[in-house]
């Protein structure tokens, strides 16, 4: 049994920008293998807080447990060693560069001895990966900046989720998707759930987060309000602790 | 089950190479823009001149297109990372003048000097880099700066007077070649091949240009974006140095001018040669091509019999023509 049943804890974390308090005494808890549904009105600190949790940003105070231990997240790259990753709401994809080169950005296969590149074997890796994920994308040596939106936040999920992390964070993943596409991306969030990752979903869209989510967090002007169990609440109740 | 899903996709791999059309392809694949008007300017310049294609000038022009693309290569390397280096033109001059000072003034040997001069452009570029990722000044800012602080070193140290007292033996690289073409020449199209096994086949190189594409991705990819920005700008500081010392061995003299053109030239070559304002892009190729046109244009010109003088207003039309085209490549990269 693990002594402790959180993937990750943040405690009392608090942040400001300048004169704006985006998050005060925060404490978030997630699941082993949960779906956590985090949400809030616009500029409750939904991003804000993850971003603490990528290390893309640093708190003013508080503390962060990762599987039972003590973290300090200093930059993104401790967070991806740690084994969490994140899909940037805004997707964060080099345009310039085709998939292969941006689902291995930051970790490319190099030969031992020259550390030259070892394109070819990424791009076998790459088109396993997608077919794995049953993201359906022809032309994988293209452009990113050619694929439509969907395909590119596949393709920012994939990045996410195809290295073994233990944590995927998602702002708003779906937030410029048409219809059928938020439907793919919710699939492959669930798929990920099944191999036994652990899930922050960011969304505005309640339906998407009440259909995948095990738990709900909600956030309003920087403070933790509650966090529910997905079945014992529903969305009326979500809405009037949000406003 | 595994092996199923391998076998589908490999063999659908065939069907995954970009199909655009004739005139598409000029868009996507600069190399085939770029490699034309080469081609046209070639052989317009071959019938319009008789002197054109004559073994002497093809060694001079091939010389220059040496010279002049270890400039694109500097300006590239930083263009590419979404910067700009205003300062190479200084940088080749600081070259120029350590080259000159060490060995007439110290009395090294050229060897000696060429490591200093060398050192002296690295720890120019380092210096830009510094500027822009620790006190976080935009490159255009930080290498205007830069540009006025070396400049007036140069001028400190010369009185704006050239050394002359360069060994004979020293202007071998830059006036002798072999295979019937300048050293010279030979010297930019081996450190071309480097800049494509950087861009191809070197993580610094994947980086440098995805920082350029994204920057913010790649720093959330766990990508150091500031080592490597500071990186690209000692590689630029190197290159621009080699182009003021191999500017000395072909003159046989270190003038404290050298570099003063160069930066107009940088920014024609390296954008004609596909190299993105916006950063992102950079090909070896276009680079070739980008300063054949240039010193292509600047030899004809010459030799057709125009005036000189406006030389500086072709080049400047020159890059006009290059960021509109550009320009057009980003917008029709957008309505896809
Ligand atoms: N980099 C930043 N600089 C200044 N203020 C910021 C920054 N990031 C977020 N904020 C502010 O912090 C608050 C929370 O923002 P954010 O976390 O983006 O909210 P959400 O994602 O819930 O919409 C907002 O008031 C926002 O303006
Ligand atoms: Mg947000």
């Amino acid at each position: 049994m693990r002594e402790n049943s959180y993937v990750v804890e943040m405690k009392n974390i608090y942040k400001s920008f300048g004169g704006i308090q985006a998050l005060i005494d925060v404490n978030l808890e997630l699941k082993y293998g949960e779906i956590l549904g985090l949400v809030g009105d616009n500029a409750a600190g939904k991003s804000t807080l993850m971003k603490i949790l990528t290390g893309v940003y640093q708190a003013d105070r508080g503390r962060i447990f990762f599987e039972g231990r003590e973290v300090h997240i200093v930059s993104p790259r401790i967070s991806r060693q740690l084994g969490i990753e994140m899909v940037y709401q805004d997707f964060k994809l080099c345009p310039n560069l085709d998939i292969p080169a941006n689902l291995f950005l930051g970790r490319e296969i190099t030969s031992n001895f020259f550390k030259t590149l070892k394109n070819r074997q990424m791009e076998s890796m790459a088109v396993e990966i997608l077919s794995r994920l049953k993201i359906g994308i022809k032309n994988f040596k293209i452009k990113t900046s050619r694929l439509s939106g969907g395909q590119q936040q596949s393709v920012a999920i994939a990045k996410a989720a195809s290295f073994n992390p233990k944590v995927v964070v998602m702002d708003e993943p779906t937030a410029s998707l048409a219809v059928v596409e938020i439907r793919k991306v919710l699939d492959l969030i669930l798929y990920l759930k099944e191999q036994g990752l652990s899930i922050i979903l960011i969304t505005h869209r309640l339906d998407d987060i009440f259909e995948v989510s095990d738990r709900i967090f909600v956030l309003k002007h920087g403070r933790r309000v509650t966090i529910k169990e997905t079945s014992q609440t529903n969305k009326d109740e979500i809405i009037k602790l949000m406003f | 089950m595994k092996k199923y899903d391998r076998q589908i996709t490999l063999s659908e791999r065939k069907k995954d190479f970009v199909k655009v059309g004739f005139f598409e392809s000029f868009l996507v694949h600069p190399e085939v823009s770029i490699t034309i008007p080469v081609v046209l300017l070639f052989i317009f310049f071959s019938i319009a001149s008789p002197s054109f294609l004559t073994a002497y000038n093809i060694f001079n022009l091939t010389r220059n297109v040496g010279l002049y693309g270890f400039v694109a290569i500097a300006q590239a390397l930083v263009i590419v990372g979404g910067g700009m280096n205003l300062s190479i033109g200084a940088i080749g001059g600081l070259a120029v003048v350590a080259t000159g000072y060490f060995i007439q003034v110290q009395g090294f040997s050229p060897v000696v000097a060429v490591i200093i001069a060398l050192s002296v452009g690295l720890a120019a570029g380092a210096l830009n880099g510094m500027i822009i990722t620790k006190i976080g000044v935009n490159s255009f800012v930080a290498t205007l700066a830069t540009l006025f602080i070396f400049t007036g070193i140069i001028y400190g140290i010369t009185k704006g007077y050239p050394y002359t007292k360069i060994p004979g033996s020293f202007t071998i690289v830059g006036r002798d070649g072999m295979w019937g073409l300048p050293y010279i020449f030979w010297l930019m199209i081996g450190t071309l091949c480097f800049i494509f096994y950087v861009f191809n086949f070197r993580r610094f190189g994947r980086w440098l240009l995805a920082i350029g594409g994204n920057k913010e991705a790649a720093r959330v990819s766990g990508i150091n974006v500031d080592r490597i920005i500071l990186l690209s700008h000692v590689l630029s500081g190197l290159f621009a140095a080699v182009a003021g010392v191999l500017w000395v061995s072909r003159m046989g003299s270190a003038q404290p001018a050298i570099g003063q053109e160069w930066l107009i030239i940088s920014f024609a070559a390296a954008i004609i040669g596909g190299t993105s304002l916006s950063g992102g892009s950079i090909s070896a190729w276009g680079l070739l091509m980008g300063s054949i046109i240039i010193v292509l244009i600047r030899n004809g010109l010459i030799l057709i019999g125009t005036d000189i003088y406006f030389e500086q207003t072709y080049l400047g039309l020159i890059v006009l023509l290059a960021v509109t085209v550009d320009r057009i490549r980003a917008l029709y990269y957008k309505r896809e």
